[in-house]
């Protein structure tokens, strides 16, 4: 096995960071731009938590809206009983792991479409209820104040540390115990609870994990919204969009979800610039394609494609595994 | 108590629809072991097409079940064969989310048709009643009660006392033994999902008698016809109905006596409570 933390890991992140601060001025020159960097950063924050469970355990949940509303929540809660934002964002872990923990524990005794389906049922009267509580604004939602106090510059450093954090979870957990016990139940749950996994603690652990960070994404969109509504921040829309990211992007990997969620932002600037009326249609298309065509999605052809070019420019004796 | 009666027996008719409405569900998943996300979309489909029908030429909503069924049918059996039998081998998951593309292409098609805004139609009978003894009843859910247990009836006739009703059964207990007696069991999956999505189609046609419907229609009741389906177990006949009954109970006790706002919660809540306590094994 391998350390958890390698030299290689330092490097990547290291070159992550200086390549997300050199994009800084260019991404947060205007408007448009800082809004786009906000949500390239809340969809890697997002789709990587979801990887943790679904790639990782192979349980696909349709219901992350939930954890990721119960975070925008309790920001928007807190700072409205003003805390500043930022100080809020342990608590929206807390709060949303909590809840993941919560439901997690029964639903992932569940496997294969049955979990999927509880996810549903979760989520859905997690939405309904939530729209009832009136202390929280009901329907209406929550109108947070304007004069924020971390700037443009700010969001957009706390988004980046945020999607780093995220990633590196991620990779972490592919390389700990953890992962090899995920990807093992995965596989066959069985013969890893016969290996000595205890499925039922392992996986609770990473949804509540997963939870935490969707709890994270869901505190950071309601300081760059301003806005939360129920049927917003606890929509199965979101849900599907998690989803999608990590299906396009690769499953199980620890760079498809980000691939996916830089795929994703780009469809739906398209999509919704150019072919309003029929994004439903276009996201279920891509659906349909990439699990009938490339299920595990576009990650690993990625990097055949950048594998062969280094080939090219290699010579011949010199190729081999890198 | 006149309420509490009132109540009650709205709940068993609603619940009886809600068991047509399921079955399609579980005898597509008992056959195919194919979860239909895309059950809400024949749902809603059903709905709309005899809205259409409705406005358009007048028809009678119980006439239109002669469209939608057969409909309902080819459309199930074509998606069965050009998407979903090219993923006969793969984990269900897969399948699950393809089907969930082909609902939400189809949600978008009814809107881009009908547009987001709530359509309802109006019979002549539609906001009839009838007095029996304390209780009063509307007869819309009485007619679509019947014709609910018609279609139970109709189904399980099929199912028990004819070669294709065998030849069902038979893939659902062991797809490999049926296909070594001779059961084609291309056509017997193509044939599963053509009824299972006619019974969704004609549910929503007798549906559309007391629900208006936007395209987000199929959402609620899909979630709605799991619950049916993991509770009364998945090909059982007598369960699901049992089950849609006592959803539909459930769900208007809590409308009438906690708040309308919660009817769907009790779905959702039951729905993750029985499959937790079953404890079902998609791997088994």
């Amino acid at each position: 096995m391998q350390r958890p933390v390698s030299r290689r890991h330092l490097v990547w992140t290291g070159a992550a960071v200086v390549a997300l601060a050199a994009a800084a001025p260019l991404l947060t020159a205007n408007p448009y731009a800082a809004r786009l960097a906000q949500l390239l950063f809340l969809n890697v924050v997002l789709a990587s938590a979801w990887n943790l469970v679904g790639g990782f355990a192979g349980q696909i949940s349709f219901g992350n809206a939930s954890l990721f509303g119960v975070g925008a929540y309790a920001t928007s809660l807190l700072w409205l009983a003003g805390i500043p934002p930022v100080l809020t964002m342990p608590a929206a872990a807390l709060a949303a792991a909590l809840y993941g923990a919560a439901w997690g524990w029964p639903c992932l005794r569940l496997r294969g479409p049955y979990f999927a389906i509880a996810t549903i049922g979760v989520a859905e009267a997690t939405r309904i209820v939530a729209n009832h509580i009136e202390a929280a604004g009901g329907a209406s939602g929550l109108t947070l104040p304007l004069e924020q106090d971390i700037g443009t510059v700010g969001l957009y450093a706390l988004g980046a540390v945020l999607a780093v954090v995220a990633v590196l979870t991620c990779d972490l957990v592919r390389r700990s115990r953890l992962g090899l016990g995920l990807v093992a139940l995965r596989e066959d749950a069985r013969a890893a609870a016969a290996s000595g996994v205890n499925v039922a603690r392992e996986q609770v652990k990473a949804f509540a994990l997963a939870a935490a960070l969707t709890g994270l994404g869901g505190a950071y969109y309601a300081q760059f919204t301003l806005y939360v509504v129920p049927e917003k921040v606890f929509g199965f829309d979101l849900s599907i969009s998690l989803v999608l990211m990590v299906l396009v992007g690769g499953i199980g990997t620890v760079s498809g979800p980000v691939l996916g969620a830089v795929i994703y932002l780009i469809l739906e600037q398209f999509v919704l610039a150019s072919l309003a009326d029929i994004h439903l249609a276009a996201f279920g298309a891509l659906l349909i394609f990439i699990v009938l065509m490339e299920p595990r999605g576009l990650a690993p052809r990625l990097v055949q494609a950048i594998s062969l070019i280094r080939r090219r420019f290699r010579r011949p004796e010199a190729g081999g595994p890198a | 108590m006149t309420d509490f009666l009132s109540v009650l027996v709205s709940g068993v008719l609603v619940g009886t629809v809600y068991a047509y409405m399921a079955y399609g569900l579980g005898l597509i998943y008992g056959v195919l072991r194919v979860v239909n996300l895309a059950h809400g979309a024949f749902l809603t489909l059903g709905v709309y097409v005899t809205w259409w029908l409705h406005f358009t030429f007048g028809i009678d909503p119980l006439v239109s079940l002669l469209v939608t069924a057969p409909l309902g049918f080819g459309l199930g059996a074509a998606v069965e064969r050009t998407l979903v039998f090219r993923l006969r081998d793969s984990p269900p998951v897969t399948t699950l989310l393809l089907l969930f593309g082909v609902w939400l292409i189809v949600r978008n098609v009814l809107y881009l048709v009908f547009g987001g805004t709530d359509r309802s139609l109006l019979t002549s009978y539609s906001l009839e009643s009838l007095a029996l003894g304390p209780v009063t009843l509307s007869i819309p859910r009485i007619v679509v009660s019947a014709f609910s247990l018609l279609g139970f009836v109709a189904l399980a006739f099929v199912l028990k006392r004819t070669w294709a009703g065998l030849a069902l059964r038979a893939v659902a207990q062991d797809r490999g033994a049926a296909a070594l007696s001779g059961i084609p069991v291309d056509r017997v999956w193509a044939t599963a999902f053509g009824i299972g999505s006619a019974l969704a189609m004609s549910a929503g046609t007798l549906m559309s008698l007391f629900y208006s419907v936007t395209p987000e229609f199929g959402a609620r009741f899909l979630l709605k016809s799991f619950c049916v389906v993991v509770l009364g177990g998945l090909t059982n006949i007598g369960g699901i109905l049992v089950a849609g009954i006592g959803l539909g109970v459930a769900e208007d006790l809590t409308a009438f006596y906690i708040h309308t706002g919660f009817r769907d919660v009790v779905s959702f809540l039951v729905l993750v409570a029985a499959l937790v306590m079953r404890r079902v094994d998609a791997e088994g």
